[in-house]
This record gives structure tokens, C-alpha cells and sequence, in this order.
């Protein structure tokens, strides 16, 4: 950092503090991404309790050293629930965003090699796309193929891919332009070639980011369909689901709606701060600026 | 100027016919014959086959897209099957819940973050600014139907402000029916708020930054002033562009939250058209709401001209 | 005798309490209807000079020494007041005409606001103004309408725009920061005698800043050489020019077309270009001792131990004495 730079960071002192926050944003959001992953995979071997027993007996009770999260209408313990539910929370994001990268990556990348109509086609289609609010693909989608996880998966993918499209080809079609790219077209090399070697290596960062967005999104996607019936069907326990099964007993058990909403809330912030901070970490150009 | 508009009205309008094909196609994979659907399993194939004849389902493909399509110039947009009413019938009252609704949660996510967003820029790395954009961040991670739940039970339970859930109507005047879309557009509009703030926040810190702040400084103007007649208008191109986004998250968003407080609008009548199989009636909507969310952003970029000088059409050099 | 209308003593402008000096102890007198061309290589603190009269430096920097304004104390003055004094007195022209305007505000509208700021004047009030003013930079209308907006004008016209701002509110000091060095050739010219007329027209005290000695040479009467973050050399213009007292003046000069066309022997060869070997050090980095010794040419062991403090040479004239920071000033002319 030269002088010059280091002196028009507002102030020392808080250049310091924001120095720190930037970096406590990854820390955070890893922190928060590991727990949610710890979570699933503990529940696959172990929950306090078995997330679909039901005990009637229990039912509805608040919060106690017993149940911390207290039990739900059938007597279901809501901490294991949340373990299981993150289980399906991160499987269903993670599965959409990579249907969005496998398809919209290629997409974005051909667009920028080949230019011309394709680019047009490409771009028009990814329009076309946006004009259909996220959710509403999915409403629609999986109310095609039926109310499932795996549907939710697919429909919220749908969504991604134009997302993924864009962004490669917006971050491509620069690097095309650029000497060393010339200079393997010159060495022989086609533009699949190229694309692989020089292209995508160089947009990566760009995409780690994306992606970071896109899970976060997924994440609320998904409960978001859970929540209205067309996402994980019983028994699988799912944030969403848990929210619209709180709402009958919301006069009575107030913490059926806390929890799982706490849950959604604390893993998107998590995943949204890791997106700030690899931003900052990898795109040196938006560092200054924020 | 003219010549411009009609030629991006023309665009707009081949982008909504596109749309409207693809719902109708999507609309044919849709397992399940509509008319066993409304007839239930013991139909005879008599009736099932007289009733197909009637709903035009024996028709070829195209006919039926033609046939469809051709009516929404005329407010036509065909019957819907298990209510047997014109779906223009059905929409008429439930618009008047959701547009209410929509145009309130804009109003408030703009409101809302406007100022917020231009007051963090201002105290720039300072608690002011962490703060506000702390409550942004976390905001924005907030999924708007527990957000929903979350604004019941404390001002609908706890304090008995406001009704938890249903619409009273605007027969009894305008105070009760806004009543009732206080929360869910507080739900729908404060987590978007969080986004324009963000947004607003860092168009305003590249405004600031630029050569002609210090020139409004030179001028005499307070640094309040040049920050909201110069540095603000710069900052209102990008922040309009993500308002015409917020658009299409809003209209989406209203399926949920009209399901949270059980609102009996366009996107609970899109949910339960999807769930009774009611094909026509899911095709015209969607149709419908991708030819809002296509002409909002018309209007975006409409108002980019009026925001941004450099855009402005027939502006000559 | 009134206090003069700008006085700079001892002024330094520092990083911070104690911090990396980036001016250090400039002193000069500004008097009504005078132009002082301030002159130096690009980083030698000129901008900042400009900044810290109007009271626009960044926050992080502090301001000590002498610094009047028509007697006021300016560093001591409430924000109030000062900024009562910013373009209504004071005003200041910027390098940069394509993004010192702003570009979503028509010209018109830029033009007014000083005048409504300052003067209290109606909307309808200041526009008549700005149409007259605009007239007068050579903007006549109808061509160059008020609802104008700055990207349909080049950048000549911009800088145009620039001067009827500044010139709005009849200011009794214009500065001008490099008013002409991002336009054409062609174009600089013309800006320059407009400047002049208007500064002629207003009797208003002209801060004419630039790296052009040929822009000094047709404008300023009087010329202060910076470097690092002082002032080395200042006297009447002719004085300077013709003896050349401080080697950093003389290479800025043999480093410039200007200086070179002087040299230039008629019908003989055009003499090469010398840039002046080295850069202005770092404000972090700047020697106890002579600040251009690393660079100078005529450098002498008690350089590396003195620092020069500005004196008087006998070549001084009757209005302004002739000041040189040199331990060994040259005796006149250019060396070969
Ligand atoms: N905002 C700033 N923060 C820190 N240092 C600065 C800043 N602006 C200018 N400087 C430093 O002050 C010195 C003088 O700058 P400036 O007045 O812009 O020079 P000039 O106008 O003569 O080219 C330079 O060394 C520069 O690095
Ligand atoms: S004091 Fe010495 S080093 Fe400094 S300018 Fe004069 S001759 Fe050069
Ligand atoms: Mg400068």
C-alpha cells in the first residue's frame, strides 16, 4: 500500500476496524457454513432424539433442559428437527447451485467465446427468464412434477442457470479481448481449448462468489416452498415445513415459529457474510470502494 | 423520443407474447387431463369426453394457444375451470388486495431505504454506519414469511395493534382495509429494504467520491447539501435499477406472504389454481404477472432517462 | 493600510496532529487585482495549496501556520462561515472539466446555485444571471442553452461553464487548478484570455496554478516556484525567468517546450528535452537537509547538512523582492 493510498482510507483508526470487520466476515460465515454443515452430518448418525418420534404426550412444550428447543404438535423434539432440517436445508441449495453452474456456466462460456447470435440467443433467453419472479418458477415447476425435495431442487436450479449464464459471460467476455488469449488462439488452440485453459480459470473468483449468493438464496428458496407445501414432504424435516406447521399453534407455542426461523436467518447470514468477505478477499477492484 | 418508446414498447411486447407461448407450453407438460381432474375419478368417459369438446382440449396445440392468447387484448382471459367464472371476474377483487399490497411494500422498501442507505454513506465508517448496515445485513438474511410470523406475533398477539390475518375489505373504508396489509407489507418490503439500502449505501460512497462534490463544496453548498442535491441524484441510476428488480421479487413474494396472513389475493388464487390442477387459470396469471414484471422494467428504464440525462433518448449531442 | 486580501505565513499542511508534512512554511501575500502563478512538478503540493485556502482539505489533514483571508484567520473561522466565504469570495476552478461538473444537473442549474446559495436570489433571478454569464464565456444561447447538461458540451465549453460558475458571485479571489491542462492545445489558448478578461473585468485576485511555465509567463505577473511541499523561488515573473536563481527552477524550465522554444537558437537545432533526473521525493521521505539536493545538479557538501531557507538575491525589484531556497543560487541565465 503506498502512502498516498493509505492515507485516503477514511482514518487510521477506523481504516483498523474496518480492516478487522472485513475479515470477521469470512470468519463469521465460515463459522456459521461449518455449523450448519456439522449439523447435517451429526444428524445422520445422531440426534438427541429421533426427529420423527412422536410422543404425544409431550406435545407443545416450551423450551427446558430436556427439549431445548421445546417439541412441536405431535410431541417431536424441534432441536432435533433442526439438525435434520439443515440436512435438507444444504443438500437442496447445494444441488440447485450446481444445476445452475452445470448449465449456466457452459452457456455463459459459449456466449462469450462465440459472440454473434448465439450470444444473442443466449442473452434473450436468460431475459425472458428474468421476466419470471424466482419463486414463480418454481411454484410453477413443482407444481408440474409434483410437491418433492427433489423438484424443489430442479425448480430452484431452473432459477439459477440464467444467473450463472450471465455472470460468466459478463466476466468472460473481457478476458477474450486479452493478449494471452490471443496469443493461444494464435498458438492453435480452439475455443473450447481456450475456454477450459485461459477462460474459466480467470473467472473462478468471480463464480466462488456467485455461487456463495446463490446457496444463500437456495436456502430461502427452499423453505420458502417448503413453507407453502411444494418442497420436502413428511417425514424429512425441514426448516420451511416446521414454520407453516408453528403457525396453527402460534397463539400457544410461540417458539415453534422462533426456532426454524432463527435457523434460516442465522445460515443465510452466515453464507451472505462469506460472500461479502470472499468478495473482498478475491475481487481487489470492489476492496476499495466498500 | 417517440419513435424510441414505440420501438421499446414493440420489443416489449414480442418479450410478453415469448413468455406467454413458453407458460402455455410449460402448462401442456402438466400431468393430469384437467377435465378427469374436474369430473373426479368416477367420471364416464362420455361426460369426460363432452366436457374436453367444451374446454376446446380436443383442439390442436396452436389453435388452442391462438384461441387463448387472442382474447387478452380484450380483457379475455378465459374461464377458469373450477370456478366456471371468467378468471378477468376472479381477478378483479383479489387485485385490489395484491397491487395495494405490492405498491405499500415498495413504498416502504424505498422509504425505508433511501434515507437509511444515504445516511450510512454519510457517516462512513463510522457506528452510524456499522449499525445501520448491520441491521441491514441482517435484514436482508431475514426470509420475509418468518419475518411475517415474527411481525404477528408481536403486533398482532403481543400488542393488538393490528388484525394477525385475513382482509377486511375496503367497503368499510380506506383505514380498515390498509389495516390489514400493514404487516405482510412490512414483511414483504423491509427485507428488500435491506437489500436497496446496501445498494443505496455504496452508490452514494461513489458519488461522494466524485470530482464534482468538491466543486458543489467550492460553490459554498454544505457537505449536507452536496450530499443530497448532488451526490444523491448520481446515485439514484444504479439504486433504480435494483428497484426495478425488487419488482419481480415483490410479485413473488406476495404468493407467500398472502398465504402467511391469509389474504385472499392474485397469488393465493395462483397457488390454489396450481394445487386444483386449473390450467388456464394458472397459464393467464402467470402470463399476466410476467407482462407486470416486463413492464416495470420498461418503466425502469423509462425512468433511467429522466434520472440519468446521458440516457436520455432524442438528448443529442 | 488594510490587511491583504490573502496572506499565507508559515503555512503547513501536516498528516494528522504531528504527522508526514505535505506543505511545510509557505508564505506569501496575495494583494486585489494581483495574478501569482504558483508553478512546480506534479506532487509538489499545488492542489494542496488551493485545498487548504478554500477549506476543502480532507479531514485527516491539519492545518498550522498563518493563513488570512481579508484579515480573517481562515483555519480558526466556524464551518459556517467559511463556507459563507467558499464561492462567494473565494472560488476555484478545477482541472478536470469532464467530471468537475455534475452530470445530472443542466449547466444552467449549476451555474444558479451559487447565486441562490449566496445571494438569496429567486430561481428566475439567478438563471438571468447564468444566461448572461454564459453569453459572456463565449456560450451564447440559443446554441448554449441553460437546460444544457455537461456531457453534450466538449470540454473547452465545460471549462467555460467552469469559469461562469467560479465568476457567478464576483469573487474577490479566483484560483484556477491547472484550469487548462487536460483540454487541447488548441483549446487552451483561448481559456487562458478568458480567464484573464475575466479576472480583469472583476478585479478579482487570480491563484493561477499549473506545470506550464509558458501559461505563467503569458498570465501571471508575479511566480512561485514549489517543491516538495515549499516554495523555492518567487519574485515578478520577468525576474525569475531571466535568472533562474534555484536549480529547481531551472531544470522545470529546460524540462519544458516553453523553455526550450526560449533557448532555441534562431534557425539553429531544437535543443533537446532534459527532464530533471529523478522524482519529488515522498512527503514521508523528504530530507532535513535540502529537499532537492538529491536531484540537483550544482549540489555542494553543506546541501546535505542546511536547509535553505528562502532569501532575498540582489536581483530583486522594487515591488516584489526576488526569493530564492538555495544555498547557492545561480547567477543568472540558463546553465548550457
Ligand atoms: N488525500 C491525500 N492524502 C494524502 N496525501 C495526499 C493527498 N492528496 C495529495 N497528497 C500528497 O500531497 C502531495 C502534494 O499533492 P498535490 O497538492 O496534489 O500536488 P500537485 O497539485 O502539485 O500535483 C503529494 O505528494 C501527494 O502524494
Ligand atoms: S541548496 Fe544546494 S542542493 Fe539545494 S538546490 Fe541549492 S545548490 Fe541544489
Ligand atoms: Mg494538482
Amino acid at each position: 500500500m503506498t502512502l498516498e493510498e493509505e492515507i485516503s482510507a477514511p482514518q487510521r483508526g477506523r481504516g483498523l476496524l474496518r480492516a478487522i470487520f472485513r475479515s470477521r466476515n469470512l470468519t463469521i460465515g465460515l463459522f456459521v457454513l461449518l455449523l450448519a454443515i456439522g449439523m447435517a452430518v451429526v444428524s445422520e448418525f445422531w440426534t438427541p432424539y429421533p426427529p420423527n418420534a412422536l410422543r404425544i404426550r409431550d406435545k407443545l412444550q416450551g423450551p427446558s433442559l430436556a427439549h431445548w428447543f421445546g417439541t412441536d404438535h405431535f410431541g417431536r423434539d424441534v432441536f432435533s428437527m433442526i439438525m435434520a432440517g439443515a440436512r435438507n436445508s444444504l443438500e437442496v441449495a447445494l444441488t440447485a447451485v450446481a444445476v445452475g453452474i452445470g448449465i449456466g456456466v457452459p452457456l455463459g462460456a459459449l456466449a462469450a467465446a462465440r459472440g454473434g447470435w448465439i450470444d444473442g440467443f443466449v442473452m434473450r433467453l436468460t431475459d425472458l427468464a428474468f421476466a419470471f419472479p424466482a419463486l414463480l418458477t418454481a411454484v410453477i415447476v413443482t407444481a408440474i412434477f409434483g410437491p418433492s425435495a427433489v423438484n424443489a431442487m430442479i425448480a430452484i436450479g431452473i432459477f439459477n442457470i440464467p444467473v450463472f449464464a450471465r455472470v460468466t459471460r459478463g466476466a468472460a467476455m473481457g478476458l477474450w479481448k486479452r493478449d494471452y488469449v490471443l496469443a493461444a488462439r494464435c498458438a492453435g488452440l480452439g475455443d473450447a481449448a481456450i475456454t477450459w485453459r485461459h477462460i474459466l480459470p480467470n473467472v473462478n473468483h468471480v463464480l466462488i462468489v456467485q455461487a456463495t449468493i446463490q446457496f444463500a438464496l437456495a436456502v430461502v428458496a427452499e423453505a420458502g416452498l417448503s413453507y407453502v407445501g411444494l418442497g420436502a414432504q413428511p417425514p424429512q424435516a425441514s426448516w420451511g415445513k416446521m414454520l407453516s406447521d408453528s403457525q396453527t399453534y402460534i397463539y400457544s407455542a410461540a417458539h415453534l415459529a422462533i426456532f426454524p426461523g432463527l435457523a434460516i436467518t442465522i445460515t443465510v447470514l452466515g453464507l451472505n457474510l462469506l460472500g461479502d468477505g470472499l468478495r473482498d478477499l478475491l475481487d481487489p477492484r470492489v476492496r476499495r470502494q466498500r | 423520443m417517440t419513435s424510441y418508446v414505440l420501438g421499446r414498447l414493440f420489443a416489449l411486447l414480442l418479450t410478453t407474447l415469448a413468455a406467454s407461448l413458453i407458460v402455455f407450453l410449460l402448462m401442456q407438460i402438466l400431468p393430469g387431463d384437467p377435465a378427469a381432474v374436474m369430473l373426479g375419478v368416477n367420471a364416464q368417459p362420455e361426460t369426460l369426453a363432452a366436457l374436453r369438446t367444451k374446454l376446446g382440449l380436443d383442439q390442436p396445440l396452436w389453435t388452442r394457444y391462438l384461441d387463448w392468447i387472442g382474447g387478452f387484448p380484450f380483457g379475455d382471459f378465459g374461464v377458469s375451470h373450477t370456478y366456471s367464472t371468467p378468471i378477468s371476474q376472479l381477478l378483479a377483487p383479489r387485485i385490489m388486495v395484491t397491487l395495494p399490497l405490492a405498491l405499500l411494500s415498495m413504498a416502504i422498501s424505498v422509504g425505508v431505504a433511501l434515507p437509511v442507505g444515504v445516511y450510512a454513506a454519510s457517516r462512513r465508517g463510522k457506528p452510524g454506519d456499522f449499525l445501520s448496515m448491520g441491521a441491514a445485513q441482517i435484514g436482508v438474511a431475514i426470509p420475509n414469511f418468518w419475518l411475517g410470523l415474527l411481525l404477528i406475533l408481536f403486533f398482532a398477539l403481543h400488542l393488538r395493534w393490528l388484525p394477525a390475518s385475513g382482509f377486511a375489505g375496503w367497503e368499510d373504508g380506506l383505514w380498515r382495509g390498509l389495516r390489514s396489509l400493514i404487516l405482510p407489507a412490512l414483511a414483504l418490503g423491509l427485507p428488500l429494504a435491506a437489500i436497496l439500502a446496501r445498494v443505496t449505501r455504496s452508490a452514494v460512497i461513489e458519488a461522494l467520491g466524485e470530482d464534482f462534490i468538491r466543486t458543489a463544496r467550492a460553490k459554498g453548498l454544505t457537505s449536507r447539501a452536496a450530499l443530497w442535491r448532488h451526490a444523491t441524484p448520481n446515485a439514484l441510476i444504479p439504486v433504480a435499477t435494483i428497484v426495478g428488480m425488487q419488482f419481480s421479487f415483490l410479485l413473488a413474494g406476495t404468493i407467500i406472504i398472502e398465504n402467511v396472513f391469509n389474504l385472499p389475493g392474485v397469488g393465493r388464487l395462483i397457488f390454489q389454481s396450481i394445487a386444483q390442477r386449473d390450467l388456464v387459470t394458472v397459464q393467464s396469471l402467470v402470463t399476466l404477472l410476467a407482462a407486470c414484471v416486463i413492464f416495470v422494467n420498461f418503466l425502469v428504464d423509462l425512468a433511467y432517462g429522466w434520472l440519468d440525462p446521458r440516457l436520455a433518448a432524442g438528448g443529442g449531442r | 493600510m488594510s490587511a491583504p486580501l490573502l496572506e499565507l505565513d508559515g503555512l503547513t499542511v501536516a498528516l494528522g496532529t504531528g504527522g508526514v508534512e505535505l506543505l511545510s512554511g509557505l508564505s506569501l501575500v496575495l494583494e486585489r487585482g494581483e495574478r501569482l502563478g504558483l508553478v512546480g512538478e506534479s506532487g509538489s503540493g499545488k492542489s494542496l495549496t488551493a485545498l487548504a485556502i478554500m477549506g476543502l482539505l480532507p479531514e485527516q489533514m491539519r492545518v498550522s501556520g498563518g493563513l488570512r483571508f481579508a484579515g480573517d484567520d481562515l483555519p480558526a473561522l466556524p464551518e459556517e462561515r467559511m463556507r459563507r466565504l467558499r464561492g462567494r469570495r473565494i472560488a476555484m476552478i478545477f482541472q478536470e472539466p469532464m467530471t468537475a461538473l455534475n452530470p445530472v444537473m443542466s449547466i444552467g442549474a449549476q451555474i444558479a446555485e451559487g447565486r441562490r446559495l449566496h445571494l438569496g436570489e429567486s430561481r428566475a433571478e439567478a438563471e438571468a444571471v447564468a444566461r448572461r454569464l454564459l453569453d459572456r464565456v463565449g456560450l451564447p444561447g440559443p446554441r448554449f442553452d441553460l437546460g444544457l447538461y455537461p456531457h453534450q458540451l466538449s470540454g473547452g465549453q465545460r471549462q467555460r461553464v467552469m469559469i461562469a460558475m467560479a465568476a457567478a458571485c464576483g469573487p474577490d479571489l479566483l484560483i484556477a487548478d491547472e484550469p487548462t491542462t487536460a483540454l487541447d492545445v488548441t483549446v487552451q489558448a483561448q481559456i487562458l484570455d478568458l480567464l484573464d478578461e475575466i479576472v480583469e473585468e472583476t478585479g478579482a485576485a487570480l491563484l493561477l496554478i499549473t506545470h506550464d511555465l509558458g501559461v505563467v509567463s503569458e498570465t501571471a505577473d508575479r511566480i512561485a516556484v514549489m517543491y516538495a511541499g515549499r516554495i523555492v523561488e518567487t519574485g515578478a515573473t520577468e525576474e525569475v525567468f531571466a535568472r533562474m536563481a534555484h536549480p529547481y527552477s531551472q531544470g522545470l524550465f529546460a524540462a519544458s517546450p516553453y523553455g526550450l522554444d526560449l533557448r532555441r537558437a534562431p534557425g539553429g537545432p531544437r535543443p533537446r528535452l532534459k527532464a530533471i533526473p529523478g522524482m519529488v521525493p515522498d512527503p514521508a521521505r523528504r530530507p532535513a537537509h535540502c529537499v532537492f539536493a538529491e536531484r540537483c545538479g550544482f549540489v555542494q557538501p553543506d546541501c546535505l547538512r542546511i536547509s535553505p531557507r528562502l532569501a532575498p538575491l540582489d536581483s530583486g525589484g522594487a515591488r516584489w523582492p526576488h526569493l530564492a531556497a538555495c544555498l547557492h543560487p545561480r547567477a543568472g541565465g540558463l546553465a548550457p
